[in-house]
């Protein structure tokens, strides 16, 4: 029975794994080709300013207990290559200082005013705060704490401006990233309702005043993994989505929505784990269930620069999350499926999101688990079990060094060769180990929501980069 | 001997191309790097003796009878190509007869008829980099082939060609650009900021535009007249507001009259801020009705304090107090509405208001 169990789930487990690392390799193609037209425009590129018909854009903070970083964050946002934005930090009921330096780092004093409503939220909305000059532009709102989503829906009720840019409150941007994913609203006012940018790994860098002046590979191998896999599935693999109209998932470290379609669109869903992929579903199937012609784009170039977990415990709570919301958010819109209303993004997006982003650790698991079953039993030849995961995992290999080679070709963003070699360790690191880890996570996340488990989001420790001196 | 095909041996045969693959990919990896790198060096030696006289003319401080100059004419073979891309990147920061220099220096070498024979190419990137160099010389010969080019096949050239056109500056490209803001890959914002480069030259460009362009060229031909002072477009930009086909060219037609706007059209504005207008009409029009100043539209304003979007309900009330002091008032006397209180409570930490 066991040999008849191998001989049928082997080759399943190897096609799955052929099919997915071929769809990642097709993305990588795809990516690779609007790359080459950034690598033609790279000698003959303007510098990027905001000029004429430049939309105004709210950038939104959602921000609990970020004593640490916050004043440096929002100067650092304030100072963005950019002719009309607004900062809005909205305190989810902090416990630490936060209100307090930004209070004393600009001089905010209250203001009356109400709060509109026009998302519905929950929470006690408190104190609206503005710099005592009248002329900086920002905003901090305090509320009670209620999490994330209600932040940022408390934020675009406050936002001034056509535009919100959500970001977290650690999130790092280039200084003309906010021209760069405006630049298609402005092309095309009518249609264009949100844009990603690519997040990126800071860890081990250097950042003065909110800017990164040194780009380095983390020290720690678990950093270097997600540097090389945040390349594959960010850079690489929504610049593919994007170009072919099936960006489901724009990240909630940065991400451009038209103020308007996130209020029709109700806000994000203070309910959801995964609030950003569950409010890019919900634009695109409220826009389609109205008819409407509509695009979701991503901007290739690294934007917005991050923290990623460089510890197991905090990289596990994070994985069990996102697979948790992956989850719930597919099962939440699986109305979706298959719908010719839907589009591209029914009949394409969201079933390879199920089948390879939802099924994959499932999958793999079987694999790990048969495979070393098959030896013990004596049911599986050695050396055929040990060439079929060096198949499976070296095409995921080929796969990641084919991303990183498409990233150095465009963007060379790591100048060091040891960095350059750190990422070829990484990418290596990432498939044989540490995928093999948060596969069991992912289960673990995805078998807490079958459950009912309470979701506890728990706290990022910071340590990834380095404050240079002034 | 005989090859046996079966599962195990194609599996193994599968996981040797693999890691060859894997090999290879890595060192493609580190090929890509390192061609880049030797390519870079190699433009730096290249470059090294060519640099310094560039900086001295781009500096103006070439001798009187041009000796770096005449050391950068006799660069041949690659280092002149090299050096061609050099001169392009300092022309984008040099202005003056040390532009009008290089740009010479260009000249006799051929580059800028090699660039228009470019703009011809097959390739489009080949096109996009001759686009590119005669907007950066901002040379007038070349500005018919990038009128041409803005009728391209590639976006990236029609794009390419907006940037050239708004650089030679020349008002004669005006139209051909408007009118090809019909077609994609022509950015609304790219458009406006070469139209801006061209002058006030262009205002019959836009006056046509507004009348007969497509939607897109109205909304920047608005946007224009607004901030370039076209009064004479204020009737043309009333009737695109009352008739609100497309609520985007509305808005900016309501944007530029609060700039260009006569007393008279405060009617069209006021009436442009009722409910069944699209909420970008409206809060366009109310904003302008504040940059018009005109008291006429007080009581308009007025009555949308208490609207219940509160994005008109505060641009209403930041209207009123740019108004004047009658708008002002009209605002004191409804403190307690909270739109009119939030205004006031700005209006008095900017000062506006004591």
């Amino acid at each position: 029975m066991l040999e008849t169990t191998f001989a049928v789930t082997a080759p399943l487990v190897l096609a799955y794994f052929v099919l997915i690392n071929t769809s990642y390799l097709v993305l990588v193609v795809v990516s690779a080709v609007e790359f080459r037209g950034h690598m033609e425009r790279k000698d003959t590129r303007r510098q990027q300013t905001a000029g004429e018909l430049t939309p105004g854009v709210s950038v939104i903070v959602p921000a609990f207990n970020e004593e640490a970083l916050i004043v440096s964050s929002v100067r650092a946002l304030l100072a963005l290559r950019y002719a009309q934005h607004e900062v809005v930090v909205v305190d989810d009921g902090s416990t630490d200082g936060t209100l307090q330096v930004l209070t004393d780092a600009f001089d905010l004093v209250p203001v009356p005013t109400h709060h509109p409503g026009e998302i519905p939220v929950g929470a006690l909305v408190g104190d609206v705060l503005v710099p005592r000059n009248g002329r900086t532009r920002l905003v901090v709102v305090t509320k009670t704490n209620s999490g994330r989503s209600e932040a940022v829906n408390v934020g675009v009720n406050t936002a001034r401006e056509s535009l919100v840019a959500i970001i977290d409150a650690d999130s790092i941007l280039e200084p003309d990233a906010l021209v760069r994913v405006t630049q298609a609203f402005i092309d095309d006012p009518g249609r264009v309702v949100a844009a990603g940018g690519t997040v990126r790994a800071i860890n081990g860098s250097t950042v003065q005043a909110g800017r990164i002046v040194r780009l380095r590979m983390p020290h720690s191998w678990l950093a270097r993994a997600q540097v090389v896999e945040y390349l594959r599935s960010f850079l690489i693999g929504r610049t593919g989505w994007a170009s072919m109209g099936t960006l489901l998932l724009i990240s909630g470290a940065f991400g451009v929505y038209r103020r308007d379609v996130v209020i029709e669109a109700g806000g994000l869903d203070p309910t959801s784990i995964g609030e950003d992929f569950e409010l890019c579903l919900r634009v695109h199937k409220t826009l389609r269930d109205q008819g409407r012609d509509y695009r979701v784009v991503f901007v290739p170039e690294p934007v917005c620069w991050t923290e990623v977990p460089s510890t197991r415990a905090v990289l596990r709570r994070q994985r069990i999350r996102w697979h948790r919301g992956l989850w719930e958010t597919l099962w939440a819109y699986r109305g979706m499926l298959f719908r010719r209303r839907y589009g591209r993004v029914g009949w394409v997006g969201l079933p390879y999101y199920w089948l390879f982003e939802l099924f994959a650790p499932l999958i793999e698991a079987a694999g790990l688990v048969l495979v070393p079953l098959g030896i013990a039993f004596g049911v599986v030849n050695v050396q055929y079990a040990v060439v079929l995961l060096l198949v499976s995992y070296g095409y995921a290999i080929f796969v990641t060094l084919a991303a990183m080679c498409a990233e150095e070709w465009a963007f060379h963003r790591y100048e060091r060769w040891r960095d350059l070699a750190a990422g070829v360790g990484g990418a290596v690191f990432e498939n044989l180990g540490y995928r093999q880890m948060t596969v069991l996570w992912r289960l673990e996340g995805w078998w807490a929501s079958l459950r009912g488990k309470e979701q506890v989001w728990g706290v990022m420790t910071r340590a990834g980069f380095e404050e240079g001196a002034a | 001997m005989t090859f046996e095909l079966t599962l195990a041996g194609l599996i193994t045969l599968a996981a040797v191309i693999t890691g060859v693959a894997c090999l290879a990919m890595a060192v493609a990896v580190v090929g890509v790097k390192v061609q880049r790198s030797l390519s870079e060096r190699a433009t730096e030696r290249r470059l090294a003796p060519l640099r310094p006289l560039v900086i001295r003319v781009a500096s103006g401080e070439d001798t009187e009878d041009g000796e770096a100059l005449r050391g950068l004419g006799a660069a041949t073979g690659r280092s002149r190509r090299d050096l061609h891309d050099l001169v392009v990147q300092v022309l984008g920061k040099v202005r003056g007869e040390p532009a009008e220099q290089l740009v010479e220096l260009l000249r006799d070498q051929g580059a800028l008829s090699d660039a228009a024979r470019r703009a011809h190419s097959p390739l489009v990137a080949r096109r996009v980099r001759g686009l590119h160099l005669i907007g950066c010389c901002r040379d007038v010969d070349g500005l018919d082939v990038a009128i041409h080019a803005l009728d391209d096949r590639s976006r990236r050239v029609r794009s390419q060609a907006v940037h050239t056109v708004g650089q030679v500056g020349d008002p004669r490209a005006a139209r051909p650009l408007l009118h090809a803001l019909r077609r994609d890959g022509v950015h609304l914002g790219d458009a406006a900021e070469a139209l801006v480069g061209m002058g006030y030259g262009i205002s019959d460009a836009l006056l046509w535009a507004l009348e007969e362009g497509h939607p897109r060229a109205r909304t920047v031909a608005a946007h224009l007249c607004g901030i370039g002072g076209v009064r004479s477009a204020a009737p043309v930009l009333v009737t695109l507001l009352e008739s609100h086909d497309d609520p985007i060219v509305a808005a900016a037609a309501a944007t530029a009259l609060g700039k260009i706007g006569r007393p008279q059209d405060v009617g069209a504005l006021a009436a442009a801020t009722l409910h069944f207008f699209p909420f970008q009409v409206r809060h366009a029009a109310i904003e302008a009705l504040g940059d018009l100043g005109v008291e006429a539209a007080v009581p308009v304003l007025t009555r949308h304090l208490s609207d219940p979007r509160s994005r008109i309900a505060e641009a209403a009330a930041t209207s009123l107090i740019t108004i004047g002091p009658r708008g002002r008032r009209a605002v004191v006397e409804h403190e307690l509405v909270p739109a009119a209180g939030t205004a006031l409570a700005l209006a008095r930490l900017k000062g506006v208001l004591v």
